[in-house]
C-alpha cells in the first residue's frame, strides 16, 4: 500500500475512525497502531511481517537487560509467546494455500501447500537465538555490569547488523569478491549469491532499533518496559517503509501516555503537510518522465555507447532528478508527518529547504535530517568526532559519508556518492569555508548557494546512474557538448511547468523563515494556495500510481 | 437576534462566494496549466438497449492538438449526407463497427481512415459507400447489437470491424454477453452507462453548455469514469476469484479473450448468413513513440477455421515511426497520417481478396 493510492485512502480512513472511538484509552490505541501496521506492511508480504517482530522482540529484550541487567519470567514468556504467534501466522502458513469464499461460505486448504518448508529452520534459528541470550544472561551473571551491558549492546548491534547485511548486501559483497578475484587472479569462482528479496523498509527499522539500544547503552533513555510499545516503536506504519529515522527519545514517551486533542490547528496542519506531501509527489512523478528519458536508455548498457551530443539535455535531467528525489522523498516525509500528527503524534522534520543550502555541511543538516543525525550521532561520534586530530576527523568524516552512501543501496555507484560527499565535507573543512552568516555578503552567499546546489546535483547523478559508464558519459557530455536540442528545450518546459509553484514556494518559506507559513496568510490567499495545491494533485496525478523512491532503498 | 442572522448571513455569503469562486479558480487553474480534452460524447439510449449516436448533432471536438468538427445525420452515423437503408445500385456498401477510432475522433471527417480507405476504393474503380455504425466507447458485444439491429438493414457487402485492445475489457464489462458451455449467450438486455445522466444535461441549455465548454466538467466526468470503471474491474476480478473460475491475472486475461473469440465469431457467422465479407481491422496498441504492438486474441484461427479476414497495420506504422501516429495531447486517437496508411492498408487488402464481390 502506498500513500498515494485510494487503497490506502480507504485504509486509512477507516482505521482512523476506529482509532478516533478509542481515544480515551491510549493502550487500545496503540494496539490498534500496532495491528494496523503489521496490516500495511503485511499488505506488501506477510512473510517479512515475522522479521519486523523478530527484531522487535530481540531488541527489546536486550534493552531491558542493558538497562536493568534483568529479565523478568513475564517478559520471557511475553516475548516467546509473540514469537510464536508471528512465526505461525506469518511464517509457518503459507496463505495462499487457503481459498475462502462468503457467499456461499467455503474453505478450501491445499494441504500439501499449506505448511512452508522453511518455516521449521526459522523457528529453529529463533530459538537458537533466544536460548542463547537466556544462556548468557546465566553465564554472565558473574559479570561486571559494564562487561555485560557491552556484550549486550554487541549482540544487540551485530544481529541488527547481519539482518541488514544478509538482506540487503550479501549478494553484492559475493558479486563483488568474485569480480575482484577474477580481476586480480584472473580466476572465476562459482558464483554464490542467494535469490534474496530485500524487505521493504529493512534500512529504517533496523537504525531504528539500533539506535534505541545504544541509547540506553548510553544512558540517554530508559529502556521500554511495554513489548506493545517497543514493537509499535519499530513498525509505526507512517514511517515504516521511508522514514524518518525517528528517534525513541522522542516517540516512545508519546506512545505511553493520551494523545492530545485533535485541536482546529493541528488538523488543519496535519492536513497541508499531507496535501503538500502529495502535491510534491505529483511534481517528482511528472519531472520522472524527463529523468528515464534522460537516464533510462543507459540504465541498461548496450554496446557501443557514446557520449551523448546534447549535453544540455542531459544537465536538465541531471536537474530534473534532482528536484525528483526532493519532491519524492520529503513528500513522503511530509505526509507521514501529516498521518503521525492526525494521529496524536509528533515526528521529526526530516527535510528543512536542503537546496538552499550555502555549504555541503549545511546541505547535511538540512537533508534527510534523521539519516544524517543518525550517522552522526552513532557512527561519526563513535569513530572519534571532532575529539580527535585533524587528520583523524578528514578520516571520520570521509567513512561516515561513504558507510552513509552504501546504506542507501547495494551498489557501487551509491558508495561512490558517498565518498563524493565524504570528499566535498573534508575539502571544505580543509579550507575552512563554513556557513557563518557573518562570512558572507548577500551576493557571496548566493554564488556559495548556487555551487553548493550544483555540487549536490552532480552527486544526484552518481545516485541515479546504474553504473560507472553513464557517470563517466554524462559528465564528458555536459562539459564537453553543452549544447541544446529540440527535447532538451521541451525537457526544460516540462521542468518549468511543474517546478515553478515549489520553487517559488520555498523561496517564501525560506524569506519567512517559516516551513508552514500559510496558516498566517490572510483567508483568500490560503483558498488560492489549498485550491492549487489539489488541483494540482487531481490534474497532474498519472493514471498509474508510481512508487516512493525511497522504499527501494 | 440580528447579530445571529447577520452573522448567519456573512456565513452563508461567504460559503456561496467560496464556491462559486472555487468553481471559477479550477476551470481557470485547468485552463492555464493542464487544458483537458474537450471530447464531448453526445449519445443516447437505442430501442435495442444500447447507446447511439444522437442524430442531426453538430459540436466540436478540442484538444490542445486539434479542433475537430463533428457531425451526425439524422441516423447517428458521422457523416454529412444522409444514407438511406436502401442499397443504391452498382454501389457496393461497407458497414463500419467501432468505437472513437471507428468513429474518426481527433481528425476531420475527410481525414478519417474510413474516408480515405473510401476515397482509394474509388480511386481502383470500385464504387463504394462507407456507412460507419461507430460509436465512441462501443464494445465488440455492442457493435454486434448494432450490426444485428441496424447493419445488415444497409445491406452491406462488406462489415468492417475496427478492433482495439480496450475491447477485451469493455466485453466483459458490458455484461451484454456471456460464455455459457463455451456457446455465447446475451445476457443482460441493456447496458447504457451514464446515458440516463448525459439526457439529463442535455435537457437543459445552461447543463449542455457546461458539458461542452467547461474544462472541469470534462475533468470531473472523465476521472470518475475511470474510477468507477475501474472499480466494476476490482469487483469483477474479486467475484471471479469467488466463483474459483479465474484465480489469477492470466486467467481473467484468458476469460476476457474467449468471450471476444466468441463475439467476433458470432459476427463472422452472420455476416455469412447475410451474404456479407467480414473484415477486421486491428488498432495496433502504442507501447512506446515507436513501438507498437497487436492485443489481437485471434491469430491463430485468423483465415483458417472461421473464415476471418484479419489485418493491421503495425509493419506500415514501423515504417513510419518518426513521425506522429497517435495523437500526443489528446486521447491518443490516429492523427491523419495514421489514418491515410490504415486507409490505404485496408483498401488494398479488400481489392486484393476481392472483399466486395462475396
Amino acid at each position: 500500500m502506498i500513500f498515494n493510492t485510494i487503497s490506502f485512502a480507504v485504509f486509512f480512513i477507516l482505521f482512523f475512525a476506529i482509532y478516533r472511538l478509542a481515544k480515551k484509552q491510549y493502550r487500545v490505541q496503540n494496539f490498534l497502531l500496532l495491528a494496523a501496521s503489521y496490516f500495511f506492511y503485511g499488505m506488501w508480504d506477510t512473510r517479512f511481517l515475522f522479521l519486523i517482530i523478530l527484531s522487535s522482540n530481540i531488541d527489546y529484550i536486550l534493552g531491558i537487560l542493558i538497562n536493568k541487567n534483568r529479565l523478568t519470567l513475564q517478559q520471557r514468556i511475553k516475548t516467546a509467546l509473540f514469537l510464536l504467534i508471528a512465526w505461525v501466522f506469518f511464517v509457518l502458513i503459507q496463505y495462499r494455500a487457503i481459498s475462502l469464499s462468503f457467499s456461499p461460505f467455503s474453505l478450501e486448504v491445499d494441504k500439501e501447500n499449506i505448511i512452508n518448508p522453511l518455516g521449521l529452520k526459522v523457528l529453529l534459528f529463533t530459538a537458537i537465538g533466544l536460548l542463547t541470550i537466556n544462556l548468557l544472561y546465566v553465564i554472565t551473571e558473574s559479570w561486571t555490569e559494564k562487561a555485560r551491558k557491552r556484550l549486550y549492546i554487541i549482540i544487540s548491534v551485530v544481529f541488527s547488523l547481519s539482518m541488514l547485511g544478509f538482506f540487503k548486501y550479501f549478494n553484492f559483497f559475493m558479486e563483488s569478491f568474485t569480480g575482484m578475484m577474477k580481476l586480480v587472479f584472473n580466476y572465476t569462482p562459482d558464483p554464490w549469491t542467494l535469490k534474496i528479496i530485500l524487505p521493504v523498509g529493512i534500512s529504517f527499522y533496523i537504525f531504528k532499533s539500533i539506535s534505541y539500544t545504544v541509547d540506553i547503552y548510553r544512558g540517554e533513555i530508559e529502556s521500554c518496559e511495554n513489548l506493545a510499545d517497543y514493537a509499535l516503536y519499530l513498525a509505526f506504519f507512517p514511517q515504516l517503509l521511508a522514514g524518518p529515522i525517528e528517534r525513541a527519545k522522542n516517540i516512545i514517551p508519546q506512545m505511553q501516555k493520551m494523545r492530545p486533542a485533535l485541536t482546529k490547528d493541528s488538523l488543519y496542519d496535519a492536513l497541508w503537510l499531507i496535501s503538500w506531501g502529495l502535491y510534491k509527489k505529483v511534481v517528482a512523478d511528472n519531472l520522472a518522465v524527463v529523468v528515464n528519458n534522460v537516464f533510462g536508455p543507459y540504465d541498461i548498457l548496450q554496446t557501443p555507447v557514446t557520449v551523448p551530443e546534447d549535453g544540455l539535455r542531459i544537465l536538465i535531467g541531471i536537474y530534473a532528478y534532482t528536484i525528483q528525489i526532493y519532491c519524492d522523498f520529503s513528500g513522503y516525509t511530509d505526509i507521514a508527518r501529516g498521518l503521525g500528527k492526525l494521529m496524536g503524534f509528533e515526528t521529526m522534520l526530516n527535510f528543512n529547504l536542503p537546496y538552499v543550502s550555502k555549504t555541503p555541511q549545511e546541505f547535511w543538516r538540512r537533508w534527510h535530517i534523521s539519516l544524517s543525525t543518525w550517522l552522526r550521532d552513532y557512527l561519526y561520534i563513535s569513530l572519534g568526532g571532532n575529539r580527535c586530530s585533524e587528520r583523524r576527523i578528514y578520516i571520520n568524516l570521509f567513512l561516515t559519508m561513504l558507510l552513509g552512501g552504501l546504506w542507501h543501496g547495494a551498489s557501487w555507484t551509491f558508495v561512490l556518492w558517498g565518498a563524493y560527499h565524504g570528499l566535498l565535507l573534508v575539502i571544505y573543512r580543509a579550507f575552512n569555508i563554513r556557513n557563518d552568516k557573518k562570512q558572507y555578503s548577500w551576493l557571496n552567499g548566493a554564488l556559495h548557494g548556487v555551487l553548493t546546489f550544483n555540487l549536490v546535483a552532480y552527486g544526484w547523478l552518481m545516485f541515479r546512474a546504474k553504473n560507472m559508464t553513464t557517470i563517466g558519459l554524462f559528465t564528458l557530455s555536459v562539459f564537453t557538448n553543452p549544447s541544446g536540442s529540440p527535447e532538451a528545450w521541451s525537457h526544460l518546459a516540462t521542468v518549468c511547468r511543474f517546478t515553478w509553484f515549489l520553487v517559488l514556494f520555498q523561496v517564501v518559506q525560506y524569506y519567512l523563515k517559516d516551513l508552514e507559513p500559510v496558516k498566517k496568510w490572510h483567508w483568500f490567499i490560503q483558498l488560492n494556495v489549498w485550491l492549487f495545491i489539489i488541483m494540482s494533485i487531481l490534474s497532474f496525478s498519472g493514471s498509474t500510481v508510481q512508487e516512493f523512491i525511497y522504499f527501494a532503498f | 437576534m440580528k447579530k445571529f442572522k447577520d452573522i448567519l448571513k456573512s456565513r452563508i455569503t461567504r460559503v456561496i462566494f467560496c464556491t462559486v469562486y472555487i468553481l471559477a479558480a479550477a476551470e481557470l487553474f485547468l485552463r492555464i496549466f493542464n487544458p483537458i480534452p474537450m471530447l464531448p460524447r453526445y449519445v443516447e439510449p437505442k430501442y435495442y438497449g444500447i447507446r447511439g449516436n444522437i442524430g442531426s448533432r453538430q459540436y466540436w471536438h478540442i484538444t490542445p492538438e486539434v479542433k475537430v468538427h463533428m457531425r451526425t445525420n439524422s441516423a447517428g452515423i458521422r457523416a454529412d449526407y444522409e444514407i438511406p437503408y436502401k442499397k443504391p445500385a452498382g454501389v457496393k456498401r461497407i458497414v463500419v463497427l467501432g468505437d472513437s477510432f471507428g468513429m474518426g475522433y481527433e481528425v476531420n471527417l475527410e481525414d478519417t481512415f474510413t474516408t480515405r480507405m473510401s476515397e482509394n476504393l474509388n480511386n481502383a474503380g470500385i464504387k463504394c459507400e462507407v456507412v460507419n455504425l461507430s460509436s465512441s466507447g462501443f464494445s465488440n458485444a455492442e457493435e454486434l447489437i448494432v450490426l444485428q439491429n441496424e447493419g445488415f438493414k444497409y445491406e452491406p457487402d462488406l462489415v468492417l470491424l475496427a478492433w482495439h485492445a480496450s475491447d477485451l475489457d469493455e466485453n466483459i464489462r458490458t455484461n451484454l454477453f456471456k460464455l455459457e458451455d463455451g456457446r455465447l449467450k446475451r445476457n443482460a438486455e441493456t447496458y447504457l452507462p451514464g446515458a440516463r445522466i448525459q439526457e439529463f444535461m442535455f435537457r437543459y441549455p445552461v447543463l449542455r453548455f457546461i458539458t461542452d465548454k467547461s474544462h472541469l466538467f470534462n475533468f470531473l466526468r472523465d476521472n470518475t469514469g475511470m474510477k468507477i470503471k475501474s472499480l466494476l474491474d476490482m469487483i469483477r476480478k474479486v467475484e471471479s476469484e469467488k466463483n474459483k473460475t479465474s484465480n489469477n491475472v492470466k486467467d481473467v486475461e484468458v476469460k476476457n479473450m474467449n468471450l471476444t473469440v466468441a463475439i467476433l465469431k458470432e459476427i463472422a457467422v452472420q455476416c455469412k448468413m447475410n451474404n456479407c465479407s467480414f473484415l477486421t481491422f486491428d488498432i495496433p496498441v502504442r507501447r512506446t513513440k515507436t513501438e507498437f504492438v497487436s492485443k489481437f486474441p485471434m491469430d491463430k484461427y485468423v483465415g483458417e477455421t472461421y473464415g476471418f479476414n484479419y489485418i493491421n497495420p503495425i509493419n506500415l506504422f514501423n515504417q513510419h515511426n518518426k513521425e506522429l501516429l497517435y495523437r500526443e495531447q489528446g486521447h491518443g486517437h490516429f492523427t491523419p497520417l495514421a489514418c491515410s496508411l490504415s486507409g490505404k492498408i485496408i483498401s488494398d487488402y479488400i481489392v486484393n481478396n476481392k472483399l466486395l464481390f462475396y
